[in-house]
Parts: structure tokens; sequence; C-alpha cells
């Protein structure tokens, strides 16, 4: 909604000098929070005033506007708004799908075709060029190249995991499609990441993957020649998970060997 | 015939080093077979457009590997991941595009940047933010939107984000770019503090600058370092060979406008004509030309 309401200079000088009672003082610290406009007259007033008072208050106001992440791992993971919507909707689709799944009546092996499809787009996301708010600046820091793309994939993964299996326990899906997933979608995010020590771009493989896995899990239910549970039997099944944990170890494996790609020579 | 000095600018110590160093694009050779030894200081580099300086820079700055040759960053190989990431906790560096996010205020981005630096705690990155932010002149606009900034105060948000944790190591692609003159004196102090203590490289097109600021000169040429030493040495490859007259010169080797009815000239100096006061952009004109 756009802000319309702007407080007047007295109040905005009560508020700064201390004068202001604390219901109104609240509302317009209430409403300094909200508006930059204002924030920027009570500044000029700041600025004019040597009440000591004003600078506290001041200062206390501009701390928790511009208070800093305490964690820097969330900092790095959730730093732009690009980053916090893809964790949220790794987070809604993994609590959405249990949901689906189990209103759709299992007709579709939904749950192994799309759950391991959220990790490997959030390990995408970490990749992309606009999703670094320092842009170049953060190629020369300590933190660049792989370590930061892990931070960020490890933030999204780790949030959103215990969701997509709480969800599938509380729907009540069985426990092999509550958790059968969950290696799939680290081999798949493992090739992501990858890919990323390569000039492929890891949306772009990503985004095959992604549909690849899907339409391979979906595809023989869909056409009605296979039941459901046989898919999803063969995904959860032990050589099944047991591939997956092999094709996730090699590619972690061979990402960590090539990581010096990541940033340093990809950029060459 | 000016004689090319060096193409290696040796001092007492290794902050710096390049051996041979290389780097391709396509069939374009930006950086041709770079030979480097610098210990501390300022280093200004020079050079016109597409000479290679942005590319030498962003090897230098750890962002790209060199095709060819051997680099030495603080007496480090940034080859090794595990001696690349200890140069990078020492160094500030300053793209020559800086994309930042508009969303961030100027305290957010280099608190933001602080953490990529390895940063954790909070209230140290609060109050060297802060600091540095001063240091640019924006103290006033720390709790400002980027994106509602002017571009010479995006621009000093970037350098801001380069100095922050005291770097050893500083590597500035034109770093007075939106700088008024008295920022650009404020930086020249900035900048000091650290050549104090470790090594500034810094790219400009501005020679007064260099002039000003700088204790070593490179000039880049077609992607080689075709000059290299003070400034006070570039400028005397002008001596003698520098003139004024309200005429063109068609022997100069290059000649410009001074003002109204006014030009000065670069070359052998001709019969009759007086001699004028070499500056530093005399003698970048003149090693550039006669490079060629």
């Amino acid at each position: 909604m756009t802000q319309t309401w702007h407080a007047d200079e007295e109040t905005l000088r009560d508020w700064a000098t201390g004068a202001a009672v604390p219901l109104l003082a609240a509302s317009v610290e209430a409403h300094l929070l909200r508006c930059e406009e204002c924030r920027a007259r009570t500044r000029t007033l700041s600025t004019r005033t040597t009440a000591s008072d004003a600078v506290r208050r001041w200062d206390a106001l501009a701390d928790r506007i511009d208070r800093p992440r305490s964690n820097p791992f969330l900092r790095l993971g959730l730093a732009t708004p690009g980053l916090r919507a893809a964790w949220l909707a790794s987070l809604l689709l993994l609590l959405a799908l249990p949901v689906l799944v189990s209103v759709a009546g299992l007709r579709l092996p939904l749950m192994m075709a799309l759950a391991p499809v959220a990790p490997l787009a959030a390990v995408a996301l970490a990749y992309g060029r606009e999703a670094e708010p320092a842009g170049e600046i953060a190629l020369a820091a300590p933190s660049a190249g792989l370590r930061v793309v892990a931070a960020r994939a490890a933030l999204v993964a780790l949030s959103a995991v215990p969701f997509g299996v709480g969800g599938a326990m509380a729907v009540g899906l069985p426990v092999q499609l509550a958790f059968g997933w969950l290696l799939p979608g680290a081999a798949l995010a493992s090739l992501v990441a990858l890919a990323g020590t390569t000039r492929l771009d890891p949306a772009l493989v990503a985004a095959t993957l992604g549909t690849t896995w899907a339409v391979a899990v979906s595809w023989p239910a869909a056409s009605r020649r296979v039941p459901v549970d046989v898919v999803n039997d063969l995904v959860a099944s032990a050589p099944g998970q047991l591939l997956a944990l092999a094709v996730a170890l090699a590619a972690i494996a061979l990402t960590t060997t090539r990581r010096d790609t990541v940033a340093y020579r990809r950029n060459a | 015939m000016i004689p090319t000095r060096t193409a290696t600018h040796t001092t007492s110590g290794t902050m710096l080093a390049a051996d041979g160093i290389t780097k391709r694009f396509g069939s374009v050779t930006a950086v041709d077979d770079v030979h480097l030894d610098l210990d501390g200081g300022i280093v200004g580099l020079l050079g016109p457009n597409g000479a290679g300086k942005t590319t030498l820079l962003r090897m230098l700055a750890t962002v790209m590997a060199p095709d060819r040759g051997t680099l030495s960053l603080l007496g480090m190989d940034p080859a090794s991941p595990a001696a690349r990431t200890e140069v990078r906790r020492r160094l500030g560096y300053l793209p020559q595009s800086p994309r930042l996010y508009g969303g961030f205020t100027p305290l957010e981005m280099i608190d933001y940047v602080a953490v990529l630096k390895e940063h954790t705690d909070r209230s140290w990155r609060r109050r060297e933010a802060t600091a540095v932010l001063e240091a640019v002149g924006l103290g006033d606009r720390m709790h400002q939107r980027i994106r509602t900034l002017s571009g010479g105060m995006q621009q000093r948000v970037a350098l801001a984000s380069a100095l922050i944790g005291a770097p050893d190591l500083l590597v500035l692609d034109e770093p007075a770019t939106g700088l008024d003159p008295e920022q650009r004196i404020a930086l020249r102090s900035v900048l000091a503090q650290t050549a104090h203590r470790g090594c500034v490289v810094l790219s400009t097109h501005n020679t007064a600058e260099v002039a000003a600021l700088c204790q070593h000169v490179l000039v880049m040429d077609r992607g080689r370092i075709c000059w290299s030493g003070t400034p006070a040495e570039l400028a005397a490859e002008a001596a003698g060979r520098v003139w004024e007259s309200d005429v063109e010169e068609p022997t100069a080797v290059r000649s410009w406008l001074t003002g109204p009815g006014s030009r000065r000239h670069v070359g052998a100096l001709p019969a009759g004509a007086t001699a004028a006061s070499p500056t530093v952009d005399d003698g970048y004109l003149l090693v550039t030309r006669l490079a060629r």
C-alpha cells in the first residue's frame, strides 16, 4: 500500500527531543520505521539539534532499520528478495506437495517427481549472478565461489527438508514416500553444483535435469501402464536409493575437486 | 627516439609480482606477457581504453586467472585455492563497473561485504562499516537505499566496500570516477593510509591524479607494460620535447588545443621553438604514441 500520511515537523521534533507522550512517541516510531521520507526529515531535525537525547533516539531507530542479520549464514543466504523468494518457494512447494499428493489420491507419483526438484532449483539459484548483491566485488572475497554457493544451497535444503518430510508424515503418507525423495533430490542438486564447475549454465542444467526427472518418474504412471506404487517403490527401493546416494557422493567429490573453477577460472 | 624503459619495475620487495602473465579472450590478447615486481606504495596504471588495464587488475584482484605466467600477491600464489583465500582476506577490490543491489542501504551493503570477507562479529561490522562510509563522505547517507543515490555516491559505496577490514592490498579500477575535487583529496588520504602498510594499485585516465598520488606509474598499451617508473620520470621523458605555439605543428608527435589560439605540442623540438616545462600528461602522451 502506498504511504500517503506523513508526520508534521512539530510531531517529529517532539519525538526526537523526547517531548512526545509515550503513546504518540510509539506511534511516530512505528511510522518512521516504514516511512523513508519522514526518516529523512527527522535526520535533518536531528542534525540541527544538539540534544543528546535526540541523537540517541535517532541512532537507536537507525540501528533498528539497518540492523544487520546477526547470523552471517542467513546474511549470505537471504540477502536479497530474490534469494528470500526462492527459499520461500522451496518451503511452500515441499509443504504443499504432500497435501496435493494426499488430495490426488496418489494417482500420480507427484511427491517423487517434484520434491527432488526443490533443492535442485535452490542450488541453481545460488549460482546466479543476479543473486549476488555485491556483484563482482564478491568474486574477490574469501568466501567467493563454492563456499557461498554451498551456504545458500544448504540454507534452503536444511530449512526445506523438515517441511517436506514433516508435511508428508502429517498427512499420513507412507514413510518410504516421506523420505524416499531426499536422496534423489540430493543427487540432482549435486549434479547442478557440478555443472557450476563447467561453462554450462547451472540454471539451464537445473531446468533440463528437473524436467527430465519429473517426466521420467511420472510418465509411466500417467500413461496408466504402470501402477503408481511401482514407480514410488522403485525410487524408494534400496538399489534406487543407493544409486542416488552414489551419484550424489560422486558429484559432490568432483565438485569439491573442481571448486577452483566455480568462480576463479569460470570468469576467465 | 625516446628509449623505452624496462617493462619490469623492480623495487626492494615482493608485495606484488607477475612473471609473464598473459590473458586471451578468443583471438584477442588482452594482457600480453606482463612482468611486475612491486613493493608497496601507490601504483598508478595508465593507458588508453582497451589497453588491458581492467583485465590486469581483475587478475591482480584474483577475480580471474591468467592463461599463462605466474602471480605472487602479498607473497602468495593465488593459483593455489588456500593461498587465494588468504590473499582475499587481505584484499580490497573496486571493479570498473560495480553492480550493487539497489535495495540495500550503504550500511547494509558494507555489512554484507564484511560477511563475505568472513567478519562474523556484528558490532565490529557495524563499527567498521560506519567508519569506511564516513571515510568516503557518505556518513550522512548510510541509511538511504542505494538505488536512490547518485552514480558518484554509488561508486563511493563500492569504494567503501573495498576499504572494509583495512586491506593490505587494494586493487581499484578508476576509483576517482564520480568524485568531486574535495572527495578526491579525501580519497588520497585514505589510500595513503593503505599504502603506508601495503600496496594500492589503481587505474585511472587522470594523469594529474597520478602525479599527485602515485609513487610508481605503469603505462599499458595493447596489453603490454610499455613504460614503468615514477611520475617525475614519466614527466622527464618529455623534457626538451614540449613547446607551445599558436599554430598547428605537423611535425609534432601529439598536438592539442590548450585555450583560444593556443596549442601545446610534444615531439622533436622545432628550430626556434622554446621548450615548455614537461608534465606527466606530456610524458604519457609521448610514451604511448612512441610505443606504437
